[in-house]
């Protein structure tokens, strides 16, 4: 009877044929959740990826795979997440030759971050999974996440501050609640 | 170029400051009402007439019914302080809409966003001595308070 990998062991055979292109991503952790299915998690040049995967002859894979890996962000476990749909006949094949399988495929796969919110799927062997990897690790490290977040609020705190300072009376009720600075001491450094 | 007055540097401050914590409560309100189906959404919050009022009083039953009261405690002082005026309004209810948007890039809200956005924006750190503090740095004082009492009792 051929073997049936589950797509965990597809997954951790992934990770070590991304380990192999010369990048830090070794298959470090395996976290256990209850009764839900174990997490693949790789260490990315110092951020933790976590890998989701389905093989197409499951249900709506692709849907699937991208709920799980965006869930993974979300929930703070990972920094970024790989999305990727196997080839049905990678399920059967061969434990022993399921590295060199993989490193051959051509896989449906997507790399999210805190920062993207659209998905991009990608066509291609494990070298474009390693293009991508770079280029969400690009995104993170600029901190665009913060940025926007900060230029978001900036505008609604301006407005508000600058309603506000047209009352000075409701500003000096404000001191008085944020207790800030002492009214006498006018000749502190500002 | 002159320097500008104290009263009015002070002022500034005070503005800004109490603009962020409103933000600040707005941002927690919304994330609360996700967990506790007695916390309104902002959303609807602000279909009210009288949005500050209506925050104001939906903040008091926060304050005394879940907690959570170094945040909203004073944001609702905050909201009671604000003149009635049309401007007031209009900027705070795009402020609660500003809130909305970070909450829905769930990402910004892992980074610590407050405290980086206070020392970005406010930079009056110095004046005011409120150095903003990492959750991580606060826990560990809170565990090394119990430990430093007890050292002193010997």
């Amino acid at each position: 009877m051929p073997e049936r990998h589950r797509e965990e062991v597809l997954n951790v055979v992934l990770a070590t044929c991304l380990s192999s292109r010369g990048i830090e991503a070794d298959p470090e952790t395996i976290l256990r959740r209850g009764q839900a299915k174990p997490d693949v998690i790789a260490v990315f040049r110092g951020l933790r990826c976590g890998i989701e995967g389905k093989v197409a002859d499951t249900n709506q894979p692709n849907a699937t795979v991208l709920s799980d890996a965006r869930n993974r962000i979300n929930q703070g476990v990972v920094h970024l997440a790989i999305a990727v749909v196997y080839p049905t006949p990678l399920r059967s094949t061969p434990f022993k030759r399921l590295q060199a399988e993989l490193n051959k495929a051509v896989l449906e796969f997507s790399v999210l971050t805190d920062a993207d919110q659209e998905q991009e799927w990608h066509g291609g062997g494990i070298n474009e999974i390693v293009a991508e990897l770079r280029r969400a690790y690009d995104v993170i490290v600029r901190d665009d996440v913060l940025l926007q977040a900060v230029n978001t609020l900036n505008i609604g705190l301006a407005e508000v501050s600058s309603a506000l300072l047209g009352h000075k009376g409701a500003c000096d009720r404000l001191i008085g609640i944020l207790g800030i600075g002492n009214k006498s001491d006018g000749s502190s450094s500002i | 170029m002159a320097a500008v007055p104290f009263e009015q540097r002070r002022r500034e401050t005070t503005a800004k400051l109490a603009a962020l914590m409103l933000a600040n409560a707005f941002i927690f309100q919304e994330q609360l009402s996700s967990l506790d189906a007695k916390v309104r959404t902002i959303h609807s919050v602000m279909a009210e007439r009288d949005f500050i009022g209506t925050a104001a009083a939906h903040w008091e039953m926060i304050i005394t019914e879940l907690n959570y009261v170094p945040i909203f405690k004073v944001a609702r002082q905050i909201l009671l302080s604000l003149p009635a005026t049309g401007d007031t309004d209009k900027s705070v209810r795009h402020l609660a809409q500003r809130a909305l948007e970070i909450v829905r890039k769930k990402a910004a809200l892992r980074h610590d966003l407050m405290g980086r956005i206070y020392h970005l924006l406010l930079l009056e750190a110095k004046f005011l001595g409120t150095y903003y503090q990492f959750c991580s740095c606060s826990y560990a004082a809170t565990q090394a308070v119990p430990r430093h009492r007890s050292l002193a009792k010997h």
